[in-house]
């Protein structure tokens, strides 16, 4: 065999382990999750659903995966229109404004979380924004937004800025050529940057553990909780639902593009 | 295509940039309806300064632009209603061949079958037809260049705008290409205003060439004109091949060239120091005994000699170092060759004095 085919068996076993070792912490949730006994050995020498009866005849698992979702959608809408608007300006105007304002919009991705959670903490405390879905919605959208500004940005710069003068040149008013041309080009980060926000704010557990109250939780704040009070697979549940939700998430957009016939016009 | 077309004019445009740079000085220029006119110059000119003012992309820092007699200086690009061919052709990527061309004929009232007769017919025009549904990358260079040019016309813009739109070409397909571009501009009528550095297709194509010169307006006229009649030594140099002879004016009729009298037609110019610029093919040797008395007459030495089939360029050096070059046709016996000390002579009515004032680019 030549030696093209070893390398490639070497590249394979590599990726195996790697995969093994990202995933099997993940496989092993999904088994404990159908345990009959309230312990988490694994493997799980016998099955049920209790944990998940646990959950759906729970309030507060329902509330909590209800807020995070809403939070996540809100979040994603508001970060989505806001990054590509500010991503947008930032490029018209790359002077020196332009990067006073990336440097300010992107802040909370550099500012470590815990930095970033107590000080927003010590301020919405003042403001009364702990302990409600504003106060959630107005942490996660700053702490989100630097990941739409910054897929968007990058693929504006990568796009050819005499795309747009052609389509002045042809008549084109401002909003014409911003849904016909420059739209169509960044969309794909644009797709990407909503997905990130959403991930961003469904994950995010630093400052919502400082803005939670036992009025509203998000989900992570809620197994957070679980965890200090109780040791059941009913976590487990949880994880699995969530990684179920997340894979779908995250594979929607795959499958939507292979359905669609090849060259379809836009 | 109908005819439809506007004159250009430029009143004293100057744009200074923030940098402080001048990308154009005081520039003007009066285009006629139908014209093809080449702006050539060397890189950083302001050639594309010039252009994208009149396309409005860039704003004069003073001065006018009128497009058809109306005053557009200050009207956005969108609604100048001009074709505009790009360097890189900037085709909409994510559409197809129809889509592109289609684009700038939305909002201007044309009904369904309107718009698809017109994209069909330019196509046509253009040879492309039968690749409506490809998408730009899915066309080779010179295909794109085609679409370019479809979505730039297929609108009946009166002025065309074409920066360097054949530079991105290989050099078999940029001659093709200009000659369809001479087709294309006889089929239409509209005014076209062409970009480019490289002087073959300036001289090819246009009815009027502009020189540009670090950001100034040089000369305006026909490419024999400004063959013939360079009014600068620059302009001389720049276009074509030209045997300079630099010296003093002594009289009226004569310029003092390393010792040597030469007569000139035409005035004195304004300047003591100035040149004589004789091209190549006005150019005769002879043995260094044989001169006539009517004619200039310059030692040279021959430091080489060329066979380029249907003649000989011979290249020679002149008593100030400098060197010149000659034709002579292929017919004629080859008399001469290399380190051979000659006679080079001309009559000095094909022969042009320029301001030495402008130094050599
Ligand atoms: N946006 C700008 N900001 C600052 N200076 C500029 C800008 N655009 C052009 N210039 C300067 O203006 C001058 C003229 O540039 P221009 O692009 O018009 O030259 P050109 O004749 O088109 O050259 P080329 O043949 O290289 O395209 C140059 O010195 C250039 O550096
Ligand atoms: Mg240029």
């Amino acid at each position: 065999m030549s030696e093209n085919t070893r390398g490639g068996w070497g590249l394979w076993i590599w990726a195996a382990l790697v995969a093994v070792l990202l995933v099997a912490p993940l496989l092993a949730v999904v088994p404990i999750s159908f345990s009959a006994k309230q312990s988490f050995t694994f493997p799980p020498s016998s099955l049920s659903l209790k944990w998940y009866e646990n959950i759906v005849s729970s309030p507060r698992w329902w509330s909590a995966i209800g807020t995070s979702i809403l939070l996540g959608v809100l979040v994603m809408v508001i970060c989505t229109l806001l990054g590509t608007a500010a991503a947008l300006g930032i490029h018209r105007y790359p002077g020196r404004v332009g990067a006073v304002v990336t440097g300010i919009l992107v802040a909370p991705m550099i500012i470590p979380g815990i930095v970033s959670a107590v000080a927003i903490y010590a301020s919405y405390l003042r403001w009364h924004l702990t302990g409600n879905l504003q106060g959630f919605l107005l942490a996660h959208t700053v702490l989100a937004l630097p990941f739409v500004v910054v897929t968007v940005l990058s693929s504006l710069s990568s796009t050819d800025p005499a795309l747009e003068r052609a389509a002045a040149s042809l008549g084109a008013g401002a909003w014409r050529t911003f849904a016909r041309v420059t739209l169509p080009a960044i969309a794909p980060s644009v797709g990407a940057g909503a997905l990130f926000s959403f991930v961003t704010s469904f994950d995010e557990v630093v400052a919502a553990s400082f803005l939670q109250s036992p009025v509203i939780r998000t989900l992570p704040i809620e197994m957070f909780v679980s965890v200090t009070n109780q040791v059941d697979p009913t976590i487990a549940a949880v994880s699995t639902v969530i990684l179920a939700l997340t894979t779908m998430v995250v594979l929607l957009p795959v499958i939507v593009r292979n359905r669609r016939p090849k060259g379809a016009s836009s | 295509m109908s005819t439809n077309s506007s004159g250009v004019r430029l009143r004293s445009v100057t744009k200074r940039f923030r940098s402080g740079t001048i990308g154009i000085d005081n520039a003007s220029l009066t285009i006629e309806g139908g014209e093809f006119v080449t702006f050539l110059g060397p890189s950083g000119s302001g050639k594309t300064t010039t252009l994208n003012t009149i396309a409005g992309f860039v704003r004069p820092t003073s001065g006018s632009i009128e497009i058809g007699g109306r005053d557009v200086t200050k009207v956005p690009p969108s609604k100048r209603n001009l074709g505009i061919v790009f360097q890189n052709y900037a085709l909409f990527p994510h559409m197809s061949v129809r889509d592109n061309v289609a684009f700038g004929l939305h909002g201007r009232g044309l009904s369904k079958h309107e718009v698809s007769k017109r994209i069909n017919d330019v196509l046509t025009m253009v040879r492309l037809g039968g690749l409506e549904d490809r998408r730009p990358k899915q066309l080779s260079g010179g295909q794109q260049q085609r679409v370019a040019l479809a979505r730039a016309l297929v609108y009946q813009p009166p002025v065309l705008l074409m920066d360097e739109p054949l530079s991105a070409l290989d050099k078999a397909l940029r001659d093709q290409m200009q000659v369809e571009i001479g087709r294309i501009h006889r089929e239409v009528g509209t005014t076209f205003l062409f970009v480019t550095h490289d002087q073959n297709e300036a001289l090819g194509l246009s009815d009027r060439i502009v020189l540009f010169n670090e950001g100034r307006i040089l000369q305006v006229g026909t490419p024999s004109e400004l063959y013939e009649q360079p009014r600068s030594l620059f302009a001389a140099q720049f276009l074509g091949e030209s045997n300079v002879f630099r010296g003093r004016v002594t009289s009226a009729q004569t310029l003092e060239f390393a010792g040597v009298p030469l007569r000139f037609n035409g005035g004195a110019p304004a300047t003591k120091s100035a040149a004589i610029v004789v091209r190549p093919e006005n150019l005769l040797v002879r043995q260094a005994d044989e001169a006539r008395p009517d004619e200039n007459q310059v030692s040279a030495l021959i430091t080489n000699i060329s066979y380029f089939g249907s003649f000989r360029s011979i290249m020679v050096s002149y008593l100030d170092g400098s060197s010149g070059q000659l034709r002579e046709s292929a017919s004629s016996e080859a008399r001469f060759s290399r380190g051979d000390n000659v006679s080079v002579c001309w009559d000095p009515g094909r022969a042009v004095l320029v301001d030495d004032g402008e130094a050599a680019a």
